[in-house]
């Protein structure tokens, strides 16, 4: 947790274009630097080779879902490993947080999610100061 | 936020062309699984999207399709041509409402009632008493009241894990009271109601007519609990009850499960509590984990500027990691949580980030609009500098000026031009729009008339002004119900005639030259040429004779003309009897030409020559009775001023001589109906100005008269759309330089 | 007996069970303008509350049992 540069990285994990690109108006336009990844194999590529920190996890999506790339994050050696996470998902039940939070999330949000949740979530998970 | 919802119908509209074209293909091929996902990634995408805008009927009409898709796909579940139906039919609920949200924002008020139909026949109307949990009507919890479903999340606050809110939906069986039960009784029991509401199952009857041992009421109840327990109260009443999770969402939109949103830093910190707190982690994780609860930790105490115990937490991490244990971090947490202020300080000082300003993605049409607006009025402007060098011209003594100036015209007129092209080529949208909608169109009337039918498309990249292409539509539709409708034969027929019994039709576009050319061809029976002719005399278009002497291939053109019907229009499929004459108005309209190639029994091709762009228009301004019209000048034959004793009445019909031939006299302020009377003919002394316009067809030469002519300009053609777009007498409009729109008449089609 | 009349009032006390029903019925009938007292009232059986729900009548007091309290006044006083 040294000093980390003005915007803060936030990497989207989502299949579907319409919430990457909703998410990214969202977050860019609060201040946060922005990257996408349409899978979770995309995900963990981008985020063994890229500095983020903080990744938007979508639950449902094909190749690898959400969970398995919340689990295979956590298994990482190094400091991706301990990346926050950020799960947001259509399901509203307690046991899906649950769920989540043992797969590794951080917190869990349930959609549909609104700019403002979005930002300051993001802005409390990151740290960014407003 | 404007763009998004751009960007939401834009993609969903793609993604119906898309799943319909599944639909379509999978029908044919039941097994190939590889369909089958597409398909249930069309409906997944779209209602994830949909969730975005708040849209529910919407959203649960289409998981209900993506679940029946899942079963398909899992083999759970086989595929009928009803169930094809169905799904087909929600993608054009789903266009519908696409529709109804981009005009009204929001959906139609009958959405729930649709949402349900369909929902209900995708599951097949045997799912009555047994429905799932998430039936529409039964998880939405709208019957409760806004405070008392607030009241339910509050209470839920304080529970343990595992605990939710459950709908309860108690019908006790109106005789119920002579069982011994006590519906109310049981209700009482529940530990954790937490809101309850009783109706009756109809209407409350009279006090004079009440049956006191009948059960007529109706229980809805929202309960806090473990699912075990509230199924356990309700046991021996199971048939009469329906328990229910419900979302939490479901209850109120804007919530995620936890703590006030208003203190998202103590959500968070009690979050990663719980997340170190989990004991089945495997080990290759837990340091990700720990790590990862560590720096979201951190970061939350940092937003709220709590940076000493920030950096606790990151001290922590590191000796947790040491140790291998994490109770250092623990006793961090604990310590930040207990030493951070009352929430609604920090935290609730943050402004929350507006919404971001919307962003256009792609040039919006509007602005497309305006440039070519403004083009239209940089060539009206233009026009006047090209008048101004003539008049300089004329003037004496103006010397120097003139040269300069006509090369200023000159250079003014190539730019417009080229601004002209240039912003009309932005437009450009590809044929394939329109072509999309024939597949689904196609199937459907192939399976109504019970002709098995094909539709090949080429050419689909083909692009042209987006005002041809929409202009395509209803022409083609036409075209295509007509070579379905008439000229494919039934299949016996075609089997007996050695004919391949699936019949095709092919939508085809292409450029040639400065034109884009669209056809519709189909392989059926063919036109019969000598029958139209007959028809065509019949109906008076023309005489025996003239029959005669027209070629096979004039002849079969007959079938755009006028007042000619081959077939009876009776058919529903055919349109409302407006036929081929329509379609070659519509395309003239647009500065296109029609054409047919037919040879008997091997099929026809009806041929669209269309302008790729709108092109301009020359123009010459007119007035009539006070108002201003434009007349295109490819069809005046010559401007004359006529004077009085020059016409003459036949067969109470004004009428002249021009070039040897009598001519019709028609006053435009007449034939448009303007007020203002004023008898042409009532001798006002003073010649008046007659243009002789060529109405085509073969002799028909008419003369318009009007009260004054003004300049010939070149304008850009916009053609009418909306109601006053079936008007025939209106070609369209353009932009005049003061702001004002100018008619353009369509002279051919004046004539009483 | 659980349900009376006293005074021009219809009163409910004790225990009423599914029987009273059809005794608070014929006595909200018979005495149209009698007012309801139900503050001396522990529980009400399902049949009772309907009564007491269709009957709309002016009502006094609240009933001793919470859930009746609660739940089921919201559900009598409606207009």
């Amino acid at each position: 947790m040294a000093d980390r540069p003005a915007s803060p990285r936030i990497l989207i994990v989502d299949d579907g274009s319409l919430i990457r690109l909703y998410y990214r108006e969202t977050l860019e336009a609060a201040g946060f630097e922005v990257a996408e990844a349409i899978n979770g194999i995309e995900a963990l590529e981008k985020v063994l080779s890229e500095r983020f920190d903080l990744a938007i996890v979508d639950i449902n999506m094909p190749k690898m879902n959400g969970m398995s790339f919340l689990r295979a994050l956590r298994g990482q050696q190094g400091e991706a490993a301990a990346l926050p996470a950020l799960v947001i998902s259509s399901e509203a039940g307690e046991r899906d947080a649950a769920a989540a939070r043992a797969a590794g999330a951080n917190f869990y949000l349930v959609k549909p999610v609104t700019p403002a949740d979005l930002a300051l979530h993001a802005a409390v998970l990151t740290g960014m100061l407003a | 936020m404007n763009a998004l919802l751009e960007q939401f119908l834009l993609e969903s509209r793609d993604l119906i062309a898309e799943g319909t074209r599944g639909l379509i293909a999978l029908e044919r091929s039941p097994e190939d699984g590889e369909l089958v996902v597409g398909v249930f990634r069309v409906f997944h995408t779209l209602k994830g999207s949909s969730g975005v805008f708040g849209i529910q009927p919407m959203t649960r009409m289409l998981h209900a399709a993506e679940d029946m898709l899942a079963a398909i796909r899992d083999g759970r579940t086989p595929i009928d041509p009803a169930l094809i139906d169905t799904l087909l039919e929600c993608l054009d609920q789903t266009a519908r409402w696409l529709d109804d949200l981009e005009v009204r924002d929001g959906l139609s008020d009958d959405a729930d009632g649709m949402a349900a139909g369909l929902i209900r026949r995708l599951r097949g109307d045997d799912a009555a008493a047994t429905a799932p949990p998430d039936a529409p009507e039964f998880d939405d919890p709208g019957i409760f009241s806004e405070a008392e479903r607030s009241a339910a999340i509050e209470a839920l606050r304080g529970q343990a894990e595992g605990t939710s809110i459950f709908r309860v939906v108690y019908q006790p069986d109106p005789r119920c009271f002579f069982n011994g039960d006590d519906p109310l009784k049981l209700i009482a029991g529940l530990p954790g109601l937490a809101a309850l509401r009783i109706s009756p199952q109809g209407d409350w009857p009279a006090l004079e007519t009440l049956d006191p041992f009948r059960c007529d009421m109706r229980i809805d109840a929202l309960a806090i609990g473990e699912e075990a327990a509230i199924r356990h109260a309700f046991r021996l009443v199971a048939d009469q009850v329906r328990i229910a999770e419900v979302p939490l969402r479901a209850l109120s939109p804007q919530l995620s499960p936890g703590p006030k949103s208003d203190d998202i830093v103590g959500a968070v910190l009690a979050e990663q509590r719980l997340l170190l707190a989990s004991t089945d982690t495997p080990p290759g994780e837990v340091a990700g984990r720990w790590g990862s609860a560590a720096a979201a930790a951190a970061n939350a105490l940092r937003y709220e500027g709590g940076n000493g115990h920030a950096a606790a937490v990151a001290a922590a991490l590191a000796e947790a990691v040491e140790r291998h244990d994490p109770s250092p971090l623990f006793r961090a947490l604990d310590q930040a949580v207990q030493g951070r202020q009352s929430p609604g300080t920090a935290a609730a000082s943050q402004s929350a980030p507006s919404a971001p300003a919307s962003r256009s993605l792609r040039v919006e049409e509007q602005r497309v609009d305006r440039l070519f607006a403004l083009v239209g009025e940089m060539i009206v402007a233009k026009n006047t500098l090209g008048w101004l060098a003539g008049r300089t011209a004329e003037a004496a003594g103006a010397g120097d000026i003139v040269r300069p100036l006509r090369d200023l015209h000159a250079l003014v007129e190539r730019l417009t031009r080229d601004m002209h092209d240039a912003v009309v080529r932005i437009r450009m949208v590809p044929v394939g729009q329109v072509f999309d909608r024939f597949p689904r169109l196609v199937r459907d009337l192939s399976l109504r008339l019970g002709k098995p039918v094909d539709l090949l498309v080429e050419g689909e990249g083909t692009s042209a002004d987006k005002t041809v292409v929409e202009a395509l539509f209803e022409p083609l539709l036409h075209l295509v119900r007509n070579s379905l409708d008439h000229g494919i034969e039934p299949p016996e027929m075609r089997r007996g005639a050695g004919k391949p019994e699936r019949a095709t039709v092919t939508l085809r576009a292409f450029h040639a030259g400065d034109r884009v050319v669209v056809e519709v061809s189909d392989d059926g029976g063919g036109i019969d040429i000598a029958a139209v002719g007959r028809k065509a005399v019949d109906s008076r278009v023309l005489g025996e004779d003239e029959l005669g002497a027209l070629s096979e291939a004039e002849t079969a053109r007959l079938i755009f003309a006028p007042g000619l019907s081959t077939m009876d229009e009776t058919s529903d499929l055919s349109g409302r009897g407006v036929g081929m004459a329509a379609v070659r108005m519509a395309i003239e309209r647009i500065g296109g030409a029609v054409g047919v190639e037919t040879v008997r029994h091997r099929g026809t091709t009806i041929r669209l020559e269309l302008p790729l762009t709108l092109a301009l228009l020359r123009i010459v301004t007119v007035s009539a009775r006070g108002r201003r019209f434009g007349v295109p000048l490819d069809v005046v034959a010559e401007t004359i001023r006529l004077s009085d004793d020059r016409i003459r009445r036949i067969r109470g019909r004004a009428a002249f001589t021009w070039r040897e031939q009598v001519v019709p006299l028609h006053p435009l302020g007449r034939i448009l109906e303007l007020p203002e009377a004023r008898d042409p003919l009532s001798g006002s002394g003073g010649d008046r100005l007659v243009l002789v316009v060529d109405a085509g067809g073969g002799g028909g030469f008419f003369g318009l008269e009007v009260d004054g002519i003004g300049d010939r300009l070149e304008v850009a053609l916009r053609p009418m759309d909306g109601l006053l777009g079936n008007i025939p007498a209106y070609l369209g409009t353009t932009l005049q330089g003061d702001g004002q729109v100018l008619l353009i008449l369509n002279p051919k089609e004046l004539p009483p | 007996m659980t349900v009376r009349l006293a005074d021009g009032v219809i009163v409910l006390e004790g225990d009423c069970p599914v029987d009273e029903a059809e005794a608070l019925l014929d006595l909200l009938l018979a005495n149209p303008n009698a007012p309801v007292d139900w503050t001396a009232c522990d529980q009400l059986h399902t049949s009772v509350v309907q009564v007491l729900i269709v009957a709309r009548r002016s009502i006094r007091g609240e009933p001793g049992d919470a859930f009746l309290r609660r739940w089921i006044v919201p559900h009598i006083h409606l207009p």
